[in-house]
C-alpha cells in the first residue's frame, strides 16, 4: 500500500492505518529511536506513542508524499523528549556525541541564549542543505536525522570511515558558517 | 540557541532529503557492475593483444622488402641515376626520398598512390592528434578538474550524477564544459572535493577519476 492510500485511511478515520504504517515502516522508525534511546523496550514504546500522534495529526495534515518523514519526525522528537526529561542524568552514548558535535557548528559562545524562530533555524538548514552535494547531504541526514553511526553510514553507502567523518567535519564547520550568516549568531 | 536546539531544528529538514537518504545501496547492482568491468576489462585486452598481433603483422614484410632493396643507402640517400628523373610508380620501385624505414615501408607490396594516401592520411591523423592535444578535461564549479587515467572502481552514486553541458576543442572555460565528447552525454558525480569521476565510454561503462587542476 502506498503513502497516499495510508494518508486516506487515517483520513478516513480507518484504524488499520497504524498497522499499515507499522508494518510499511514499523523496523526503521523503531531503529531512530533505538538509535538514540539504545533500549528496545522504551523505543518501541515511543513508536507506539508516535502513531498515535500521527492519528491525531492526520488530519488536518495529509502527508501523502513523505508520510515517513512525518511519522519519523515525530518519533525522532518523542525520542529526544524521553531521553531529556527521564533520562537527564545518563544519557546515552550516541546522544552526547551527537550534542558534542552539534556543539561544533554553533556560532560564537554556546553558553549564551539567544531568541530564534525554529521554524526559521530549519530553513537555513535546508538552505544549507542545498548548498551541499547529495553525497554529503546523505551523510548529513543520515548522521544527524536518522541518528545513525559513522560505521552505519560507511556500510550504507560503501564509504571509507575517514572519507565520512572528514565530510561530516567539514559540513559542521561549513553549516557553523552558514548559520552565522544566517543571523544565528550570539 | 544550543546544540539542541539545533537537533531539533534538524528535525524539520526538507522530506525529499529524509527520503533520498534513505534510499538503500543495492549490492546486487553492485556485483553486476563490477562483473561489466571485469568484462569490459577483458574486451580491452584482446583489442590491444589483437592490434599488437596485427601491427606486427603489419611491419614485418617492411623490414623484408628493405632487405631485398639494394638501393637503400646507410643514410637513405637517393642513389646515383634516379635522382631528378621521374620516379616509377610500379610495384617493387620504391620513392627512396626519406629515410630508410619510412621508404620501406611506402615500398611494402603497395602501390606508391596508395602509399602516398596513406602516409596523407596518417599526417593529417598526426595533425589531428596535435590540434586536440588537450587532455580530456571537465570544468566543474569553477574549477578544471583533468583525467587522471586511473578507472573508478567503486559505488556509482547514479543519484548523484550530472551532465556536461557544451564541447570544446581546447581547455574547458565555463561550467560543464569538457573537450572530449561531441555529443556532450557524458555524465559524472562529485567524489569529493578534489575529484569527480567521469563516465567516458557509456557504452563499455567506463569509469575514470579527474583531478581537480
Amino acid at each position: 500500500m502506498d503513502d497516499s492510500q495510508i494518508v486516506e485511511l487515517y483520513l478516513s478515520r480507518d484504524e488499520s492505518a497504524i498497522t499499515q504504517t507499522s508494518q510499511k515502516y514499523g523496523t526503521k522508525l523503531k531503529r531512530i529511536a533505538q538509535n538514540v534511546l539504545s533500549d528496545a523496550e522504551t523505543s518501541k514504546e515511543c513508536e507506539n506513542d508516535a502513531y498515535l500522534q500521527t492519528w491525531n495529526l492526520i488530519p488536518p495534515n495529509e502527508p501523502r508524499t513523505y508520510l515517513f518523514s512525518f511519522v519519523g519526525k515525530i518519533v525522532r522528537h518523542l525520542a529526544i523528549d524521553r531521553l531529556r526529561h527521564e533520562n537527564r542524568q545518563k544519557r546515552s552514548a550516541m546522544y552526547c556525541e551527537l550534542t558534542d558535535e552539534m556543539q561544533e557548528c554553533i556560532p560564537g559562545s554556546v553558553d549564551v541564549s539567544q531568541e530564534f524562530d525554529a521554524k526559521e533555524l530549519s530553513e537555513c538548514i535546508n538552505r544549507f542543505l542545498d548548498s551541499c552535494s547529495e553525497e554529503q547531504r546523505n551523510i548529513f541526514v543520515r548522521r544527524y536525522w536518522y541518528f545513525d553511526s559513522v560505521t552505519e553510514i560507511c556500510a550504507k553507502y560503501s564509504l571509507p570511515q575517514s572519507k565520512v567523518k572528514t565530510t561530516l567535519f567539514r559540513m559542521r564547520e561549513k553549516l557553523k558558517k552558514h548559520l552565522a550568516d544566517g543571523g544565528f549568531t550570539v | 540557541m544550543n546544540e539542541h536546539d539545533l537537533l531539533d531544528a534538524i528535525g524539520g529538514i526538507n522530506p525529499k532529503y529524509i527520503k533520498n537518504a534513505d534510499k538503500a545501496v543495492s549490492k546486487n547492482s553492485k556485483i553486476a557492475r563490477f562483473r561489466s568491468y571485469y568484462l569490459a576489462a577483458a574486451g580491452l585486452l584482446l583489442l590491444v593483444v589483437a592490434g599488437i598481433v596485427i601491427r606486427n603483422n603489419h611491419v614485418a614484410p617492411a623490414y623484408e622488402s628493405m632487405d631485398e632493396t639494394e638501393e637503400v643507402t646507410i643514410d637513405g640517400a637517393i642513389p646515383e641515376g634516379i635522382e631528378g628523373e621521374v620516379p616509377d610508380v610500379s610495384e617493387g620501385s620504391p620513392m627512396l626520398t626519406e629515410g630508410t624505414t619510412k621508404a620501406s615501408e611506402e615500398t611494402d607490396g603497395i602501390e606508391v598512390t596508395e602509399g602516398s594516401e596513406e602516409v596523407a592520411t596518417e599526417e593529417s591523423l598526426a595533425t589531428e592528434s596535435a590540434d586536440s592535444d588537450y587532455p580530456a578535461m571537465v570544468m566543474y564549479d569553477g574549477a578544471v578538474y583533468k583525467d587522471s587515467g586511473e578507472e573508478f572502481i567503486g559505488e556509482i552514486l547514479e543519484n548523484g550524477l550530472l551532465q556536461v553541458s557544451s564541447y570544446t576543442d581546447g581547455e574547458p572555460s565555463e561550467n560543464g564544459q569538457q573537450n572530449f565528447d561531441r555529443s556532450s552525454e557524458t555524465k559524472f558525480f562529485v567524489l569529493n572535493d578534489d575529484a569527480i569521476v567521469v563516465r567516458i565510454d557509456p557504452n563499455e561503462g567506463i569509469w575514470r577519476i579527474f583531478l581537480k587542476q
